[in-house]
């Protein structure tokens, strides 16, 4: 049978992955890097907490916050938000913003799409799925889906969902053994099922030798990886912790669960990738087209998240033994960010310029690159010295996927050829 | 159905639209296993035993079996799922839920799911009742059951039973899924978008223009920010115009279902004739369709059917729906072929399906050796059940459907699986997916698991007449007696659409007798071993795929 990874060698993808340049070395024994990715759903404004803005003649910004500096990070500074300071200050030389990179929509789920493929289009892979595919080993969850979008073509089997209420355990081992439904249904006992499993992929194969080309052989492939996965994971169900999935944490931290998981995953090298999607203060979203000052306290509740994240990646060790910050790169991000100027009802309404924030393994930390013009425009920027410059380019999110696959040992011009990473973003 | 059985009674001329080139890379698949991709989209079940039989003698009965699976009462159902796909209603939360309508939760499901599937469900009524489908946007009736009759203002009829044309009796214009609150609750909009959220949905769904596509990009825009509104912008600015000049105008259109409160259940459910007028104003935009003016929703409705992209939006739907692909460039003259002859048939839907069943790229199993890469890659030759199929399958098979709490577990995301097994939510899957993932296999195997213990209580334990799946065998067969082969033979003709070989017999058969084995108890173990049987068949790979 064809071997995915075999499949990817085949392909001369491998090939050319080892011919990468623009990427951070990996140190001889480390395992690959890993993304947590972390989506403030609805749409950000920057000028709140990434992207000082005051002087600005044409963007408003908050009458009460000012422009500081904390671990080499430039950010707006407000009593409102004492865990954003916080976090600056003790993690700010481990992080790097990128301000002024345009996503070229004002729609949320067109926005999304582009944000986490770099592409309109639905035929590709977001970045997680696709760092995913290019683990070097064969991984139990390749890419953890807690909450939020995951958009995949020739990667659907990458991305492992929990469910919104975290049904996936409820699959996995049923409370007494019984299947969620009206109707009592006792379940096979594990022996049978993995009796049942093994007749099932000795046909996966028996299929696979005699399927025509076209699509029969990738479904065979996918069907027996798929199969194998469910045997391991059964095992695996009680040490990954999915129960705690859907829940929250201590004060303030509304989706705590789902990153909880996350983190152990990796710490058990289950997963290259996650994603947990954060709405804001009571999940009322980012989507702020009135009173514009929630965005502050959506901003403190995801520094809050952040500093927990931080604090969890120092002190869990992953694979190699070594903590896991020095395996995760934490990715922060929004699918658009909002307009320079207040509306009527005191809100600002979608805007193509955004920021993000990577953090962790891999990144320049305490540097915040790219700028905004006096109408909150974002400028072009020397990708290699993150320097502002008329010569340089007009960042899109393709700029910071292919930086992602980059620091993810992916050469970004086999996936997203035209967009060069921002190498001043990788230590 | 009548009209419909009499429209396929005749042998159909060869459709221009089926001739392959020469040099196809699309390799057709066996008549039999044809006849089973049909039966799952056009019914959502397996082939019976008989019609699978009836094509093995004599392969040209498949397209015979395939008219009358167009005419068949399932159709409806499988068309709104197939549309449900495309149309994103089928969503689990609305603005309003069950509570603010006297009901109780026991009813979220279907209140949730009666809301999504009733523009759907006047889209399966126009396709499948011998309608010309610009009824869709003309029509002076919708499609209700009778939770909706009790929340919307409806006529339903007296003595209806399930989904049944009604009328609203809040004097709506008519204009089909145009006037349905199910569509307009699902693209719901506020003060800020101001209704231009449903007129890219209907930009999209109508007519396949995706304005939301377009790139947009403020880079080189400066003149505005200065004091200039985005609402003001988007008037004036030519960057902006491109799109809005189209956008404001139908969204202008919209405003009979404009809420002043939002949440609002009374605002709802009504449609607000009186507010029409508003959309001038708030847009700063006349009613309008693509420059041409339109007088109310009603004529919005015969503007759009008029519009020449309507028909070949329709054929590259139903090809999407039913290739398993989104279409593409080089799709473009079948496609415009299909319309061809769509419009030519009267624009009725069947002649439609016919045309696209007969597709190389619908009966395509494989592809030649030295197919194009791109080809290759693109084409579906290998589909998986999705949620709702294996729904209807193994109640079929079964008469059990996986309910829980009075949710449907394989069309639902709340409580269930329908994400987890790849099918579309309308919101985090917005495509089916045609790849096995480890949450498909996991759901597969429960559902597997589940319907074969089912199966065999029916079947061995209890012993009730008729038997669902085991036809001969009892709880004393033993696996020597050849009544014990025959019946594994029989169950995988039935399930896989293939005759079994030697070899898959002795592999059910060391299955079967592994699992006896194993059990130890004299009592159970000939049960634990059927079920397991069946339960494998049911994850089997060619059960799974069609």
């Amino acid at each position: 049978m064809l071997n995915r990874r075999t499949f990817l060698g085949a392909s001369g993808l491998t090939a050319a992955a080892m011919a990468l340049s623009a990427r951070p070395a990996r140190a001889e024994g480390l395992p690959d890097r890993k993304f947590l990715f972390l989506l403030a759903r609805g749409g950000w404004d920057p000028t709140f907490v990434f992207s000082p803005q005051f002087d600005k003649p044409y963007v408003d910004t908050e009458s009460d916050a000012t422009a500081a500096v904390a671990g080499g990070i430039p950010f707006v500074d407000s009593a409102e938000r004492p865990s954003v300071r916080t976090f600056f200050e003790t993690y700010g030389q481990q992080a790097c913003v990128l301000n002024g990179f345009e996503i070229q929509s004002i729609t949320h789920d067109r926005c999304l799409r582009l944000l986490l493929t770099g592409h309109g289009s639905a035929g590709v892979d977001d970045w997680g799925a696709t760092l995913a595919a290019h683990a070097s080993t064969e991984l139990l969850l390749p890419y953890l889906l807690l909450s939020g979008n995951s958009y995949t073509y020739n990667h659907v089997s990458e991305v492992v969902r929990i469910g919104p209420t975290g049904q996936l355990p409820d699959l996995l081992t049923p409370t007494g053994n019984l299947l969620q439904s009206d109707r009592v249904v006792p379940l096979p006992g594990a022996a049978s099922e993995a009796q049942v499993r093994a007749y099932l992929r000795e046909r996966v194969a028996s299929y696979d030798a005699g399927a025509p080309p076209g699509r029969a052989r990738r479904y065979a492939e996918l069907y027996d990886r798929a199969i194998g996965q469910v045997d391991r994971v059964a095992e695996m169900a009680d040490t990954l912790n999915f129960r705690s999935s859907p829940g929250g944490g201590p004060e303030g931290l509304d989706v705590w669960g789902p990153l909880e998981v996350a983190i152990n995953a990796f710490s058990r090298g289950a997963s290259r990738c996650a994603m947990v999607q954060y709405d804001g203060l009571w999940s009322m979203s980012w989507d702020s087209h009135s009173q514009i000052a929630f965005q502050s306290d959506h901003f403190e509740g995801l520094f809050k998240h952040l500093l927990a994240v931080m604090e969890a990646l120092e002190t869990t060790p992953g694979t190699s033994g070594a903590p896991l910050i020095d395996e995760v790169t934490v990715v922060v991000l929004s699918e658009m960010g909002r307009g320079p100027r207040l509306n009527t009802w005191g809100g600002k309404d979608h805007f193509t310029f955004t920021s993000a924030m990577l953090l962790g393994s891999g990144v320049r930390g305490g540097f915040s690159f790219g700028a905004a013009d006096d109408y909150g425009i974002g400028q072009k920027l020397d990708l290699a010295t993150g320097e502002v410059s008329d010569s340089g380019v007009a960042l899109q999110a393709s700029h910071l996927g292919a930086t992602l696959l980059a620091l993810g040992d992916i050469d970004p011009a086999q996936e997203i050829p035209g967009s060069d990473p921002i190498t001043a973003m990788m230590a | 159905m009548i009209v419909l059985l009499a429209l396929f009674a005749c042998a159909p001329a060869p459709s221009p639209v089926v001739v392959a080139p020469v040099a196809d890379p699309l390799v057709p698949m066996d008549d039999v296993r044809l006849l089973r991709r049909l039966s799952l989209d056009l019914r959502g079940v397996l082939p019976s035993v008989e019609e699978l039989d009836a094509v093995e003698a004599d392969g040209a009965q498949v397209d015979i079996y395939r008219d009358q699976f167009l005419a068949d009462p399932r159709l409806e159902g499988r068309l709104v799922a197939l549309f449900a796909e495309q149309w994103h209603t089928l969503v689990d939360a609305f603005d309003v839920d069950v509570y603010d309508f006297d009901l109780t939760g026991e009813d979220a499901y279907r209140f949730q799911r009666s809301v999504g599937e009733e523009p759907l469900r006047l889209l399966a009524y126009v396709a499948t009742h011998d309608r010309p489908w610009s009824e869709i946007v003309t029509a002076d009736y919708t499609v209700a059951n009778e939770l909706l009759a009790g929340v919307w203002p409806l006529a339903y009829p007296e003595g209806g039973e399930g989904w049944e044309v009604s009328t609203y009796t809040d004097d709506r214009p008519a204009a089909g899924v145009l006037a349905s609150n199910g569509l307009w609750w699902r693209y719901s909009t506020n003060p800020f978008n101001q209704n231009r959220t449903r007129a890219a949905a209907v930009f999209r769904l109508l007519v396949c223009e995706d304005f939301p596509a377009r790139p947009v990009s403020f880079a080189t825009a400066t003149e505005g920010f200065e004091g200039v509104s985005s609402a003001d912008r988007i008037q004036s600015d030519p960057y902006c115009l491109a799109c809005h000049a189209s956008i404001e105008p139908l969204a202008s259109a919209l405003f009979g279902f404009w809420w002043f409160r939002q949440n609002s259940p009374t605002e709802m459910v009504t449609y607000h004739a009186e507010r029409e007028m508003l959309g001038a104003d708030a847009l700063n935009a006349e009613p309008a369709w693509f420059g041409e003016p339109v007088a109310g929703l009603e004529d919005l409705g015969r503007h759009v059917a008029a519009d020449g992209r309507f028909s070949e939006c329709a054929a590259r739907t139903m090809a999407t729906a039913l290739w398993r692909r989104d279409t593409v460039l080089e799709d473009q003259p079948r496609i415009e072929a299909l319309e061809s002859a769509f419009v030519d048939g009267g624009m009725r839907m069947p002649v439609l399906l016919r045309d696209l069943t007969d597709t190389p790229e619908y009966r395509a199993g494989a592809v030649t050796d030295d197919a194009p890469e791109a080809v290759s890659a693109r084409e579906v030759t290998v589909r998986l059940l999705g949620p709702e199929v294996l729904a209807t399958v193994v109640e079929d098979l079964t008469g059990w459907r996986w309910e829980h709490g009075g949710y449907d577990q394989l069309g639902n995301d709340l409580f269930g699986y329908r994400m987890l097994m790849n099918g579309v939510d309308g919101v985090y899957i917005t495509r089916p997916a045609q790849d096995p993932t480890l949450t498909w296999a996991l759901v597969t195997a429960r559902t597997a698991e589940a319907s074969a213990y089912i199966a065999v209580q029916h079947d061995l334990v209890q012993g009730t007449s008729p038997r669902l799946l085991l036809q001969t065998v009892t709880a004393t067969t033993p696996a020597s007696d050849p009544v014990f082969q025959d019946e594994l033979a029989a169950l995988h003709w039935r399930l896989l659409a293939r005759r079994a070989t030697a070899d898959d017999l002795a592999a059910l058969t060391e299955l079967w007798s592994t699992l006896y084995e194993a059990d130890g108890s004299r009592e159970t173990s000939v049960i634990v071993a059927w079920t397991g049987v069946l339960a494998a068949l049911l994850q089997h790979p060619e059960f799974l795929s069609y």
